[in-house]
């Protein structure tokens, strides 16, 4: 087996994918755990009766429900980890891609494949459980990066740059190619690339907003969200460009999207009927740039 | 199914379709929760869980998965598209799973900390029995505090919205809580009352000596001795000039020689110090007839400069004079003077009748005297104001003192009545003399403070009045 970047990669994703296999089964052993001892509660609950003292009563229940957070915990730990394989297999695979990407650049993905793929990676965008009392970190949902923060290479990034010619400047989704510290600017790539023009942009970072790593729980974390009528800049369904839109809707379980309104001059009232847009896909705007 | 159904239903009971309803992803999940007790007991029962007889249906990857074997598991095909299909979906079965398990160590932890509160309750107010089951309808709403608590991890606070830049006028209600701020007392009006106060106190009789001393020395007669009118300046001067020029007249032959002499030995005596300094003694002769030849040749420089200071000195009128004959040149400058001297003063005699500064001096003094004199009135007016508030204040004394007198006076005729009334029951045969006797007495009285009164009112306000005036 020769030793190439590929095949130590792949390598490193059999191991991971190893591992993750282990892992399922000891979640399944832990969720096993947690589902005795919520039964043991319930079973606790329907058989109070009067003969024993309340004090008594509340001092095992407390056990009881001691023993189920542990179980939880425990539960919890085991899935962290092994949704942390599918991110290093993530990791491992985009890492694989910028390489190739540099060695050779004639990768070229047709329309639809680019849509099914920003779609993909909307959905799988790791999500952020915080930990009690944990606070969302930046770039997770709706929390803004710090102001110092810069994207790292590959990462998905709105950009603003002129689209087409010579009717205004869009909001697109690009990748960056690399940073420039000392003149402050990005390189970014348009995500889609079967256009023929220039797909490659220098931008100055405030035209460049990084779009979230991580999704927001809305079970947890529902502060991570844009609540329901805020102005964000959205993805439209179908198209690889950001535009503003008012959050109608917003996500309910981890899986749900934010369901929002275009403004959309072709639609007799101003706005398009709500569609659906990861969570991934939507940033907040900021009150200076001025959009067409 | 028929279980699964019915928990649905419960479940929109519980949470009264206020969470969750919205859904419809949501409320698939939520069916999941066990719930095989009856309703109204606690949130216990809907404690949030994927049980693992609903692997298949609700984790199919996941189900999948576990269903293979280690050998043959994910890791059978790592680089076809299939495995990355089976992550996508696994990672979503995954993240059901953990937000799940999150939410129910929420409530776990909710849960106990009610037990805890609960016992800390019991143990406040012992001896009092705790009802078991509180009122069902309380306990509800009580859940439901609770479990929107416990979704945001910490108890009794509002749910945070992290810095969310919110650009929409819409989002009203997630304002930040102003926070309390304590006022510090404000007392800057009692300060400035306090400073106020002594300039609205009543006048002293301090007040009126004060007064009086000032009247006493404005009216003194201002005696302002104006000196007699002396020579003009320019003869002062003149004669400046001439003595100083006498003087220095005089005093020039002798000093000149005493400077050259104490010059030429200074100098000498520098020298040959200097000279000494050479080692060999020719060396030290020819510096030394050097030295003395060339002060010689300077000599007639502190001459020169006598007679320039002679110059600057006569300079004002001179032009005739040689300059190498000083004492001529002074006798007839000095003759000149006199003789302008005896010219200015004859002409400024003349003048002396209509002094301009004399003048000036003698309508300044008229003048104060007229403010002066205005001032005496307005001090005397004063005065008198002062001496009438005085009086007004006397006489408000007094009226306090009778107003005092007529609340006593009150005081004693009720209780009078009241003896009356209780002397009647006994004594009622004797009741009119005795009736009789006291209310003149006290009608005298009241009469003559009130008229007393009336009168001080009268007073004060005449003299209030007057001092209004002003």
């Amino acid at each position: 087996m020769p030793f190439t970047v590929d095949a130590i990669a792949a390598q490193q994703v059999q191991e991971r994918l190893k591992a993750l296999h282990g892992l399922i089964y000891e979640i399944e052993k832990k969720r096993q755990q947690s589902e005795h001892g919520l039964n043991a509660i319930t079973k606790f609950q329907n058989s109070q009766d009067d003969k024993t003292s309340y004090h008594y009563q509340q001092m095992k229940l407390k056990g009881l429900l001691k023993t189920a957070v542990s179980h939880a915990e425990q539960e919890e730990d085991v899935i962290r980890k092994a949704l942390q394989k599918i991110i290093e297999i993530r990791n491992i695979k985009n890492e694989r891609r910028i390489q190739a990407r540099h060695v050779d650049n004639k990768e070229t993905i047709r329309r639809g494949a680019c849509m099914k793929m920003l779609a993909s990676s909307g959905q799988t965008l790791p999500l952020f459980v915080g930990k009690i009392g944990e606070e969302p970190p930046p770039l997770c949902g709706a929390i803004p990066a710090e102001p110092n923060y810069y994207a790292k290479v590959g990462d998905m990034v709105a950009a603003f740059v002129k689209v087409g010619e010579g009717d205004g400047k869009d909001w697109i989704v690009a990748e960056v190619v690399s940073f420039n510290h000392a003149t402050n600017k990005y390189e970014v790539d348009d995500i889609l690339k079967e256009q023929n023009q220039t797909k490659r942009h220098t931008l100055s970072k405030r035209l460049v907003v990084p779009l979230p790593l991580m999704r927001a729980n809305p079970e947890t974390d529902p502060g991570a969200l844009f609540p329901q009528g805020t102005v964000v800049m959205a993805l439209y369904p179908q198209t690889t460009c950001f535009y503003k839109a008012v959050v109608n809707k917003v996500p309910q379980t981890h899986a749900d999207e934010y369901e929002v309104i275009f403004e959309d001059a072709s639609y007799s009232e101003g706005y398009s009927p709500p569609y659906g847009v990861a969570q991934r896909y939507v940033f907040a705007i900021k009150q200076k740039t001025k959009q067409t | 199914m028929d279980g699964l159904k019915r928990s649905h239903d419960l479940q929109k009971v519980r949470y009264n379709g206020k969470i969750k309803e919205c859904s419809k992803p949501a409320s698939s999940r939520h069916k999941l929760y066990d719930s095989t007790v009856p309703d109204g007991e606690s949130s216990l029962a809907n404690l949030p869980i994927v049980k693992q007889a609903d692997n298949a249906k609700l984790l199919p990857r996941y189900t999948a998965v576990l269903g293979r074997n280690v050998d043959d598991g994910v890791s059978r095909d790592a680089n076809d598209g299939v495995k990355m299909e089976d992550l996508d979906q696994l990672q979503q079965d995954l993240e059901k799973l953990l937000s799940t398990s999150a939410v129910r160590h929420r409530l776990l932890k909710a849960e106990i900390e009610n037990i805890d509160q609960k016992e800390e309750r019991r143990e406040n107010k012992k001896g009092k029995p705790v009802d078991k089951q509180p009122p069902l309808k309380r306990k509800k709403i009580d859940e439901r505090v609770k479990y929107r608590d416990a979704k945001n991890g910490i108890r009794l606070l509002k749910p945070k919205h992290y810095n969310v830049p919110l650009h929409s006028n819409i989002d009203i209600q997630h304002k930040e809580e102003i926070p309390k701020v304590t006022i510090p007392k404000n007392d800057t009006s009692d300060k400035f009352w306090l400073s106020i106060e002594p300039y609205c106190a009543d006048v002293t009789k301090d007040d009126l000596v004060f007064i009086d001393e000032l009247i006493k020395e404005c009216s003194q007669e201002i005696e302002v001795k104006i000196p007699e009118i002396g020579d003009h300046y320019t003869l002062d001067w003149l004669e400046e000039m001439i003595n100083q020029e006498q003087s220095l007249g005089s005093g020039t032959r002798n000093t000149k020689n005493k400077t050259l002499t104490l010059n030429h030995e200074l100098k000498k005596n520098g020298l040959n110090a200097m000279v000494e300094t050479f080692s060999s003694p020719f060396t030290q002769r020819l510096l030394a007839a050097l030295i003395e030849e060339k002060v010689i040749t300077k000599l007639p420089t502190p001459n020169d400069k006598n007679k320039v200071v002679q110059d600057t000195s006569s300079s004002i009128n001179s032009n005739n004079k040689s300059p190498n004959v000083p004492g001529a040149c002074l006798e007839s400058n000095n003759k000149i003077k006199r003789e302008e001297k005896d010219f200015f003063k004859l002409h400024y005699q003349n003048l002396s009748t209509e002094d301009d500064i004399l003048q000036e001096i003698k309508k300044c003094q008229q003048e104060l005297e007229t403010v002066n004199a205005h001032n005496v009135t307005e001090l005397k007016k004063l005065k008198a104001i002062v001496e009438k508030d005085l009086k007004r204040q006397e006489v408000k004394a007094e009226l306090d003192h009778v107003d005092s007198q007529v609340l006593e006076m009150y005081n004693r005729i009720l209780m009078a009545k009241q003896k009356q009334l209780a002397a009647n029951e006994e004594e009622s045969f004797d009741k009119t003399l005795y009736h009789k006797h006291y209310t003149k007495e006290f009608e005298n009285e009241a009469n003559n403070i009130i008229k007393k009164q009336v009168s001080l009112i009268r007073e004060l306000t005449e003299l209030s009045n007057n001092t209004h005036l002003y």
